[in-house]
């Protein structure tokens, strides 16, 4: 893989050692040469080049807008983008351009980064293996016969394949987690109600984060403080805090958690372990009761959410979702009231569970209970079980969105086969830049275990 | 199943199916949580324009 990290690009325009036109022709370059990941359904050189040009100028007269102006960043096709259409990669909405930014499009455009281009996605963000895309499935940069997961997959295959060094994604049950898992980089999904959704196409209103997906734990330092702080159009960041990504931590108290339910390959619990060996940190173990309870109330409030949303474009043009997706939003439709609100009295049990699992910093689990998986292959078997690959590319990251938890995904490894394992930590709610300060801490006490 | 899903395919149909075991069952495994009170708030300033 051709890895430069976001914090490179940056200290390289700093320096003056290359401009955002090179790197804008460069990541423009790789993205045809790379065309075989179908990573990107949406991108208008011209356009990318202008304003890669514009940033140039405003650096050359030391009017540069922020640290970031003049970097590529990829956009999830689910941000509504001024310049480019948004189609969530659904055949139910138009390939016009919204003529808007969502607010972390817009707040990312403020600080003069180049908007380049639309990501793949699993359509509506409503499937985690990318397979199923108005555009065709998106291929990983590892072994193309293997999926890239999802919802945010060609944003992780943009990244992992060194086209650009950030990309935003979204995440309901691990999107941006999974894609960055599987393609062997750095997501993380904010606390709920700490980044704005404003202008992101939703799935699920109570369970969707916006996140960055990105070559390194310093880039996501960088991204962070343009998705989180109050944002007057989203009202559940009437209280969130700018993110400062100063703070560090030190040696963490950490939870493994395993058991029934949390089940996972022999090779992915062998990496986890191994790392958590080597991550210098205070380790115990435990387990979480009642986990297909948790799993049911967070599918019933994902379907029940997405129904609602989708009703008015659902009864115009149900032909424009796919089957599978039609499926989905007709289940939800049927669940009754009282089983909605019986899911989300066991999300708030969830909530209290968490808690008094004692004193800790973070939660520890695979980010998937095995590597990325063969394209077309619909059940895997891990630890006994046979589930489909939908539900082995969720099924520990769900954890986090029906808690609101702050959760990030780090490269640990790679299997003898040449796929990544990543491991997933779980922090406390809106302890998101402690969270980023504990992954540093394992990152770096890895890196040196190399 | 409901008229209006006439149009539905028998694989769509199955897929329905078994979501809505797969929720009602897992939903009807814990009842410890059955007193507390649910997850999602109201929080009426929100929508006060003032």
């Amino acid at each position: 893989m051709q890895t430069e990290t976001l914090t490179q690009q940056i200290t390289a325009l700093h320096q003056g050692t290359v401009s955002a036109s090179f790197l804008a022709e460069r990541a423009l370059q790789r993205a045809r040469s790379l065309e075989s990941l179908n990573a990107f359904v949406a991108l208008e050189p011209a356009h990318i080049l202008a304003q890669a040009k514009a940033a140039d100028e405003r650096r050359k007269q030391g009017r540069a807008l922020s640290l970031l102006d003049g970097v590529p960043i990829a956009i999830k096709d689910n941000y509504l983008t001024q310049d480019y259409p948004t189609t969530a990669c659904s055949g139910a909405l138009p390939l016009e351009p919204a003529g808007t930014d969502a607010t972390i499009v817009a707040n990312l455009r403020n600080a003069g980064v180049v908007i380049f281009g639309k990501t793949n996605m699993h359509e509506w963000a409503y499937g985690a293996t990318n397979s199923t895309s108005r555009f065709g499935p998106t291929r990983n940069p590892h072994n193309l016969n293997h999926i890239t997961g999802g919802s945010s997959g060609g944003s992780g295959a943009a990244v992992a394949a060194g086209i650009v060094a950030a990309a935003l994604g979204s995440d309901t049950g691990g999107s941006v987690r999974i894609p960055a898992g599987a393609c062997g980089i750095y997501g993380f999904k904010p606390s709920y109600g700490r980044a704005s959704r404003h202008g992101v196409l939703p799935l699920s209103w109570s369970l969707d984060a916006p996140g960055p997906l990105a070559a390194s734990l310093e880039d996501l330092g960088h991204l962070l403080p343009f998705f989180c702080g109050a944002d007057p159009k989203d009202s559940t960041t009437r209280n969130a805090m700018q993110f400062d990504n100063t703070i560090s931590a030190g040696r963490p108290k950490l939870i493994n958690l395993t058991g029934a339910g949390l089940e996972r390959s022999v090779e992915v619990d062998a990496a986890i372990r191994s790392a958590l060996t080597r991550c210098d940190a205070d380790v115990t173990e435990t387990g979480l009761a009642d986990m297909a309870g948790y799993f049911a109330a967070w599918e019933a409030i994902l379907h029940c959410e997405a129904s609602a949303y989708h009703a008015p474009l659902l009864a115009q043009n149900a032909t424009g979702y796919s089957a599978v997706t039609r499926a989905h939003l007709e289940a939800g439709k049927l669940l009754a009231g009282v089983e909605l609100l019986k899911a989300q009295q066991i999300r708030a049990g969830l909530m209290t569970q968490l808690a008094v699992l004692g004193d800790w910093d973070a939660l520890v689990l695979p980010t998937l209970p095995v590597v990325a998986p063969r394209a077309g292959d619909e059940w895997q078997e891990f630890g006994g079980r046979r589930v489909t690959t939908q539900d082995a590319m969720t099924w520990f990251c769900w954890i986090a969105n029906l808690a609101g938890l702050p959760c990030i995904s780090i490269p640990i490894g790679m299997s003898p086969e040449g796929l990544p394992i990543g491991m997933m930590l779980m922090g406390r709610p809106n302890a998101d830049e402690h969270l980023l300060g504990v992954a540093g801490w394992i990152d770096r006490n890895l890196k040196v275990g190399k | 199943m409901m008229k209006e899903q006439s149009e539905l395919t028998d694989d769509q149909l199955a897929r329905i199916e078994a979501t809505l075991r797969r929720i009602r069952s897992g939903l009807g495994k814990i009842s410890a949580a059955t007193t507390q009170e649910p997850a999602h708030v109201f929080v009426p300033e929100v929508r006060d324009a003032n």
